[in-house]
């Protein structure tokens, strides 16, 4: 449980680190198509189906983020 | 009263608001500029260069259009332009000079400059159905017969 | 570099309009010029074919996605998918010393296992249908939204559901932080009804006599009673830029699900003092389940050409389940075109509170949840994996994955009073199998 709270506490004071990052104008690596969280998305859902269904775990995975952070 | 903007700019701080254009823009001082920040990665920008080539040709005796390429590839950038012609001038910054220097908060970025060289207005991002707003600043800062037109 | 044949491609293909660059912040292209009629579809198709060793299950799946992307960061996805499932599956009964029979769901047919080995249902041969749909849009500078519909469906099993979901970016889009909920309802319909939990499993059927042939039983479960069960789910997440080569994600997980949990194809065997097979009962899961997992990611550009992506998740719930994950790849992108990404995962779960490998004598009516389906077990699993794939001029792409999951089950839930009798029989679920996976990705 402590160990629970302890990472959630970091995740937060990460996300207020405004130096942390690239500069708008230096995001040409992470707008590449395999930088992406969710590069190959119908290979991700067929693994995710074939664990759910071997496995008592499932998901996990969120959406969203990194990218060129265009517009 | 433009002179004393001008003696304003000069005494303020941000380098945004010097009268003397960076090294890089230095042909431009003098004149009205639009600065257009844009890299191979960004995809607005490859809906925007239409429409800068269309403003170019519209305003082209005011108005100097300059495209400052950021890719740290030269050869992507390249590739972009063959795809997407730009009738107006580029400049290439590797480095990021420029847009640090106007503190630029997102891609791509515009950036009109008076011809004084100070910031006239600046947006960040291309949205196609934005783009009446963005000539309105444009038509603005024209002289006014020009604007008239 | 990905960048430098994009050259070539442009210079072929200009008047095409084919993507060059790489997309934005998904997997979706939108780089179109809204003026010009140039390609609005992306379609993502793959196929995998999965193979149990030992005569067990082997599936084909084909998916098939399209994304119409509308302007303006707006996109409309939809999905499909038809997973064809055939071969034996486990039923939850141990091993015995002399053969076992048992009657298929259906009331026909009978499959029979040799001594010493786990029981095979083979009798199982099913066909899913997937069908999803998600529309996405801005709604302001830094927010984005999205919600869909999906739904499936077998023979013996429908389900209906929906979702939304929110993001929204700051420090420049350098950071994002995200909110999904979907909610989804399942309709059971077992073959022959859904049995009484713990309730004696009849014995096998006698052949039938000579005659005519009887009518044959509905094959879905429209003879019998209909169960259902509604699934709760909740995502937050946090990613976070690192530099202009990295990025991180945090999620966290919560799922809850209320209803009808039991696989009612599923036994266990309730065995004597000697680990032989008395009689055999249906499983009973309890009728909630609450999950919980915390779920992190990086991703890290190196080499200035390959990517390396490590991720791991811990899952715990109120089953007593609780399970780790270290998943990895590493994309070497050998040349402009193609890439070969090997990849590793390894997951680690406990048995269930419930779970157990076999019932000794009279525990039947003493215990509240038991089950001896081999996914509630303990075990380790391990998959390896190599990926292959090439993007040609038209800027479409083709992959192709050839991996290898084997997993090593731990002797649990053993009934102390049978120990000993049981001690001769491989109780341990054990499974290995080889995925193999073909992907097509093309604008039109």
């Amino acid at each position: 449980m402590t160990r629970l709270i302890l990472l959630a506490v970091a995740v937060l004071a990460l996300g207020g680190c405004a130096d942390l990052g690239a500069k708008p104008w230096q995001r040409g690596t992470l707008a590449r198509y395999d930088m992406q969280l969710d590069c190959d998305p119908v290979l991700a859902g067929l693994d995710d189906h074939i664990y759910f269904s071997k496995e008592a775990s499932s998901g996990g995975r969120g959406f969203g983020g990194g990218g060129c952070g265009c517009n | 009263m433009r002179l004393i903007i001008a003696v304003l700019m000069l005494m303020s701080a941000t380098a945004a608001g010097a009268a003397e254009l960076p090294a890089a823009l230095a042909t431009y001082q003098g004149k009205l500029v639009y600065v257009d920040f844009w890299a191979s990665w960004c995809g607005p920008c490859a809906e925007s260069f239409p429409w800068l080539n269309r403003m170019q040709e519209k305003y082209g005796a005011d108005l100097v259009i300059v495209g400052v390429n950021v890719d740290t590839d030269a050869g992507a950038a390249d590739a972009f332009l063959k795809k997407h012609p730009a009738r107006f001038d580029i400049v290439r910054d590797p480095a990021g000079r420029l847009p640090e220097l106007y503190a630029i908060e997102g891609m791509p970025t515009s950036v009109l400059l008076g011809v004084d060289g100070s910031v006239l207005h600046k947006h960040s991002g291309f949205r196609a159905h934005q783009t009446a707003e963005y000539e309105a600043a444009i038509r603005a800062a024209l002289p006014r017969e020009e604007a008239r037109k | 570099m990905q960048l430098k044949r994009k050259r070539l491609a442009a210079a072929t293909l200009s008047l095409l309009g084919a993507a060059v660059a790489p997309g934005p912040a998904s997997a979706l292209d939108l780089e179109l010029p809204s003026e010009q009629l140039s390609k609005k579809w992306e379609f993502d198709t793959g196929m995998l074919v999965y193979s149990e060793a030992g005569g067990r299950v082997q599936a084909v799946e084909p998916v098939l996605k399209a994304t119409r992307l509308f302007g303006q960061d707006r996109a409309l996805t939809v999905k499909a998918v038809v997973d064809t499932l055939t071969g034996a599956s486990p039923n939850g009964a141990a091993p015995a010393s002399t053969p076992q029979t048992f009657t298929g769901p259906s009331g026909q047919g009978t499959y029979t296992a040799n001594p010493g080995e786990a029981p095979l249902d083979d009798s199982f041969k099913d066909t899913r249908v997937a069908l999803s749909a998600d529309y996405v849009f801005p709604v302001s500078a830094n927010g984005k939204f999205s919600y869909g519909l999906n739904g499936s469906k077998e023979y013996d099993f429908l389900s209906a559901g929906a979702n939304a979901r929110y993001s929204h970016d700051f420090n420049q889009h350098n950071t994002t932080l995200s909110l999904g909920l979907s909610y989804e309802a399942d309709q059971i319909s077992p073959v022959g009804g859904a049995p009484v939990p713990l309730s004696l499993m009849p014995p096998p059927l006698p052949p039938p006599p000579p005659g005519p042939e009887p009518e044959p039983e509905p094959e879905d479960g429209e003879g019998g009673s209909a169960e259902t069960k509604g699934v709760t789910d909740l995502v937050l997440g946090l990613t976070q830029v690192l530099d202009p080569n990295s990025l991180v994600q945090f999620n966290y997980s919560l799922s809850t699900s209320s209803g009808y949990h039991d696989d009612p194809y599923k036994v266990l065997s309730v065995v004597g003092a000697d680990g032989e097979p008395l009689r055999y009962v249906y499983e009973a899961r309890p009728d909630a389940r609450t999950k919980h997992a915390l779920f992190a990611r990086y991703k890290r550009f190196v080499f200035s050409s390959d990517v390396f992506d490590v991720s791991y998740r811990f899952m715990t719930d109120d089953w007593g389940v609780q399970s780790s994950t270290v998943d990895s790849l590493y994309r070497w992108n050998y040349n402009d075109r193609s890439y070969l990404e090997p990849h590793l995962r390894w997951y680690t779960q406990t048995a269930a509170d419930f779970y157990r490998a076999a019932l000794y004598d009279g525990e039947e009516a003493t215990v509240d949840f038991a089950s001896a389906d081999p996914r509630l077990g303990a075990f380790s699993g391990y998959t390896f994996g190599l990926k292959y794939g090439h993007e040609m001029p038209s800027g479409n792409s083709w992959s192709a994955r050839l991996e290898y999951y084997q997993q090593t089950g731990e002797r649990e839930g053993v009934p102390e009073q049978a120990a000993a009798g049981l001690e001769k029989f491989k109780l341990e679920p054990d499974l290995s199998a080889v995925m193999f996976t073909v992907g097509y990705r093309f604008k039109w």
